[in-house]
């Protein structure tokens, strides 16, 4: 009689084990059933969903990457600070190869906003969930990829040391509205206000001005050199990509009489950060803070 | 075989009790050869991928999935097979447009991309990926970027014919309306959102990524209407390609048939551009190799392009997601870095010929 009382328990508890392993994860993008613990994840975007796989813990069996015909592939904001040995390639994020992904056998696939439309097809695989990426900020989606790998811990780490860097940067400049910060990118001939790595999101956390002329253009398209006037800050930023060798390409840019005559140039309050230095991720913008709080609130510098 | 070839008798083949067809051997013997070249080349496509399957095993999977394990079944049903059956569809679909182009504007670099249906098709969908984001769901860009396609080549077809139909400003309106659309997409593309822009442009290189069963119903619906009616059209194609003079007086009204012809062909050119991307250089290519076999006789020349248009594009995506998987090159890109060499040199032979 104990033992089949005994038997029964066992049982019993092996059947809530079980149940316990499924999750529903719930987002704008719907309802998914997932794994509480995911073993293989894949990642459908390398420098945002990657990265923050890889700092919260969770070590991704497969992943997007940037490639070349002949050359390996790059994991991109990712192995120059994680081992991605191995990490394996699965394609570009334009268009993941699934027989590749299939072969990974995964319980888990992340992917971004504009990825919706692979559902379908990688749903075939494995559970797929889209993270709101685009829409929301960085501090948001890494909450919900951290509730969906089970590492909610790491990511209340992550955010902690991040408030503290935002509150440490306010309490050292009491005014932080009336700094005015360009963030661009300047290519051959023309150039884009963009502020990768989570820079733009620290921007606006720690409550840093725009100038007018960049607050009234649109993001994400390109602007001719006669603009560049316009976005006269009193600090501005760009990035350099030392994958596409751009530092050496833009230099014309940089020595044009327009460039050189802007507040932030002449007064060395120009930033030339790494582009790839870091990521979209909780880490992306905990760098870029501590960045930012280095070279805005613990040096002296000039106001326009 | 030689005897084969050499013979211009006709076959007489008996489909139906009332119907009869009468084809040259030399026709059917290509026909046959292309066609189970085509069954080869879907045979080997269903093969090769990154998940390492090999042939034998790839084949037992199509033809008794109930016996293979499901992750296996997966991979060859509904990754490989509808993205292969996708690629022929298109490329019969595009390869038949060529040939109705190439035939009623008597222009041997006609292509479904001079009649503006792949450049609307292509600015309808850069209109609602980058201006206008999220205003219709994902599923039915490929149905609004076809209505574009039938927009514009109605408008070219208006603007050509309003002052009587003749090829050459049929031909003359398309280059332009298509330039001027081209320039439209090439702002977008410039000066449109990056993120935006980027997922649009993998569908402008042509690629079947996301082929699925759904797809090749509808490929599948368009290629056996629009397909059929051009291939019972041969005749007053056999008579157009002679001249319009010629064509009437052997009872060919080309008020009738011409905006007939362009119908089809916009409807086969719209349908494969909205499912697989600009692919068009096939509907170049096709017809010129197919003519290479049987020369101007329509009623051979249609289905002879279409399974020599559907091997290329076959051929094209097989490679494309073969040679440097997992990346994955675009079907239209591949067609075009394998075609071109070949199209030229074709073309340098017909005129030392």
């Amino acid at each position: 009689m104990f033992k089949k009382l005994a038997v029964a328990c066992v049982g019993l508890v092996g059947l809530s084990l079980q149940a316990a392993e499924v999750q529903t994860f719930e987002n704008q993008y719907g309802k998914v059933e997932v794994p509480v613990a995911p073993e293989c994840v894949v990642s459908l975007h390398d420098f945002s969903l990657t990265i923050q796989l890889f700092e919260l813990g969770v070590q991704p069996c497969g992943s997007v990457a940037r490639k070349r015909l002949w050359s390996d592939p790059i994991f991109r904001g990712v192995q120059h600070r994680f081992n991605t040995e191995s990490l394996t390639y699965v394609g570009s994020h334009k268009s993941p190869d699934e027989e590749a992904i299939a072969v990974l056998e995964p319980d888990l696939i992340v992917g971004l906003s504009y990825q919706s439309k692979f559902k379908d097809k990688l749903d075939q695989i494995a559970p797929v969930v889209i993270l709101p990426t685009k829409v929301k900020t960085i501090k948001e989606w890494a909450r919900q990829l951290a509730e969906l790998t089970g590492k909610s811990a790491r990511f209340e780490d992550q955010q902690k040391e991040y408030d503290w860097i935002i509150s440490e940067f306010k309490r050292l400049v009491p005014e932080p509205e009336k700094i005015t910060v360009t963030t661009l990118e300047i290519y051959e001939d023309n150039f884009q206000l963009i502020g990768r790595g989570g820079l733009d999101e620290v921007i606006a956390d720690m409550g840093l001005g725009r100038p007018q002329g960049y607050l009234d253009a649109k993001k994400g398209i390109n602007y001719s050199l006669e603009r560049i006037s316009d976005m006269d800050a009193d600090i501005i930023i760009d990035t350099y990509e030392p994958m596409l060798d751009s530092r050496e390409d833009t230099e014309d840019f940089r020595n044009s009489a327009q460039w050189k005559n802007l507040f932030a140039v002449k007064n060395d309050q120009f930033l030339y950060l790494n582009r790839s230095r870091y990521g979209d991720s909780m880490g992306g913008l905990i760098g870029s803070a501590y960045l930012l709080l280095s070279h805005v609130a613990e040096r002296d510098f000039k106001k326009q | 075989m030689k005897k084969i070839l050499a013979s211009s008798r006709p076959i007489h083949i008996k489909l139906f009790p009332n119907v009869s067809l009468y084809a040259r051997s030399n026709d059917v013997f290509w026909l046959a050869f292309f066609s189970l070249l085509l069954l080869f080349l879907l045979l080997w496509g269903a093969a090769i991928g990154s998940y390492q399957l090999s042939i034998l095993k790839s084949w037992q999977i199509i033809l008794a999935p109930e016996l293979a394990p499901e992750k296996l079944v997966r991979v060859v049903w509904e990754f490989r097979l509808p993205r292969l059956l996708v690629a022929a569809l298109c490329g019969a679909a595009l390869a038949i447009a060529g040939v109705i182009l190439q035939s009623i504007t008597r222009n041997a670099l006609a292509s479904p991309g001079l009649i503006g249906v792949e450049a609307g098709a292509s600015a309808t969908m850069l209109v609602f990926v980058v201006i206008v984001p999220g205003i219709i769901p994902i599923f039915l860009l490929p149905v609004f970027a076809m209505i574009g396609g039938f927009i514009v080549a109605s408008c070219v077809w208006l603007l050509s014919s309003l002052r009587g139909y003749s090829p050459i400003r049929l031909v003359l309106i398309g280059v332009g309306i298509t330039s001027m659309l081209s320039a439209f997409s090439e702002m977008l593309i410039t000066y449109g959102d990056i993120d935006l822009v980027e997922s649009a442009l993998m569908w402008f290189g042509g690629s079947l990524h996301q082929a699925s069963w759904p797809q090749v119903k509808v490929m599948m619906f368009w290629l056996l209407i629009a397909g059929s009616l051009a291939w019972l059209c041969f005749r007053q194609l056999n008579l157009l390609i002679l001249g319009d003079k010629v064509a009437f007086s052997r009872g060919v009204n080309n008020r009738k048939a011409l905006p007939f012809l362009l119908f089809l062909c916009v409807a086969l050119t719209s349908a494969s551009v909205a499912t697989a991307g600009t692919l068009t250089f096939v509907g170049l290519i096709a017809p010129h190799i197919a003519r290479r076999f049987c020369a101007n006789r329509h009623g051979a020349l249609i289905p002879l392009s279409a399974v020599i248009g559907a091997c290329l594009v076959v051929l094209g995506d097989s490679l494309g997601r073969s040679m440097f998987a997992p990346l994955q090159l675009p079907a239209g890109l591949v067609l075009v870095l394998i075609g071109a060499p070949y199209f030229i040199v074709l073309i340098s032979r017909l005129r030392k010929a």
